[in-house]
């Protein structure tokens, strides 16, 4: 699920049909590899098209921890607050303290971290929304397809009017009376609330030995329901929202963000930022053990 | 000893330091808002994920090389910052 694999299906015309920053041929550049734009001054602002994300899409301006929420989901960061405790169940708080995470309130040192993302398995969905963002949409008449710049994974969105499948206890969904697995990113439907606003569900992820929520060990299960909404409040504003829904974790749903993001250059040749274990070797042997004790 | 580097990082960690340090992803915990300055000569420069690290050696006032390893962010957030693939060399 490489992005080559994915370029292969969808042609980047998609995208510079769709956005006036596309240049002709005689101006063609490689522009900065990390895409940085400017805030847009309030008389330039241009309404947002009709039922459309397309574009590659960025922290706002001054903005970018928001998108990297390394301490944590955006709208309940992991640092010993009150008002971000969350509303674990038993079940969900022996989780929690079953993680060693490398950030956060509870953070512990690099050799004994047991995050799954140390070991470059993938995120999964919804930590892939909480880590590094910068994204890539590409849509047609059925789907939209994000692709998600750390790791160079991909997901799909199913827009054709096709129903949510069945959640199956233990994990899994039903389709058509058949089960099918669970997936690292689920199983995503997506309507149309209004011209602006995509209304997303997802159910089927990875069980709960597999993924966390995000990078301080916040856990989720396989009950886990997904929500997102995608709003275009302008040409060049994306906002982002997301509730989660796991009985088996969480008392009560609860929103993990609510994140603006700007509409960048397409012709980025961004840089990319794979998980390589043996990269991951070698910076442990240089510093993550010895800063270990170990 | 050359000396023809002077390195200014938000955070500086050094191996030789008696103090527990954090590492990967350390912005968050260990730190953050100590900033020293030290001169050496570069070793190496790693430009890889998880993080950039700096490899150098510190001549002490007792005459002694003390090998540092500085971290930084993944190549992505560097980039940001000015650093680049070929920032440093050995011999810096």
């Amino acid at each position: 699920m490489r992005f080559s694999s994915w370029l292969g299906l969808v042609g980047s015309a998609l995208i510079f049909a769709q956005t006036p920053l596309a240049q002709s041929g005689s101006t063609a550049t490689w522009p900065e590899p990390v895409p940085a734009r400017r805030a847009i001054a309030e008389k330039d602002k241009k309404p947002a098209p009709r039922r459309s994300l397309v574009g590659m899409w960025g922290a706002m301006p001054g903005n970018r921890q928001a998108t990297n929420q390394s301490s944590g989901v955006q709208l309940k960061p992991n640092n010993g607050k009150p008002e971000n405790q969350l509303p674990y169940t038993s079940y969900g708080l022996e989780l929690y303290k079953s993680h060693k995470p490398l950030e956060g309130a509870d953070a512990v040192p690099p050799a004994a971290t047991n995050d799954p993302r140390v070991r470059c398995e993938p995120l999964g969905l919804p930590r892939h929304n909480h880590y590094d963002l910068g994204i890539q949409i590409f849509q047609d008449e059925y789907k939209i397809a994000m692709l998600y710049q750390y790791d160079n994974q991909w997901r799909i969105i199913w827009t054709d009017g096709r129903p949510l499948p069945k959640l199956v206890d233990g994990g899994g969904v039903e389709i058509n009376g058949q089960y099918r697995e669970p997936r690292w990113f689920g199983y995503s439907v997506g309507t149309w609330v209004d011209d602006y606003t995509l209304d997303v569900q997802t159910v089927g992820t990875m069980p709960e030995q597999r993924v966390w929520l995000d990078n301080t060990g916040r856990p989720i299960s396989d009950q886990l329901r997904i929500r997102e909404t995608f709003r275009r409040l302008d040409f060049d504003t994306l906002e982002w929202s997301e509730t989660i829904e796991d009985p088996k974790v969480y008392s009560r749903s609860w929103q993990t963000m609510k994140l603006p993001l700007m509409l960048q250059d397409p012709r980025t040749d961004v840089m990319t930022r794979y998980c390589s274990p043996s990269e991951v070797d070698a910076y442990n042997k240089a510093y993550g053990d010895p800063v270990s004790g170990k | 000893m050359k000396i023809g580097l002077v390195i200014v990082f938000a955070l500086v960690a050094g191996l030789s330091t008696p103090v527990p340090l954090a590492a990967h992803h350390t912005a968050s915990t260990l730190y953050t808002q100590k900033l020293v300055t030290v001169k050496g000569v570069v070793k190496a420069w790693l430009w890889s994920n998880p993080h950039c690290l700096l490899t150098f050696d510190v001549k002490g006032e007792d005459g002694q090389v003390v090998l540092w390893r500085a971290e930084t962010q993944a190549p992505n957030t560097a980039y940001t910052e000015g650093y680049r693939a070929n920032s440093f060399k050995p011999g810096d």
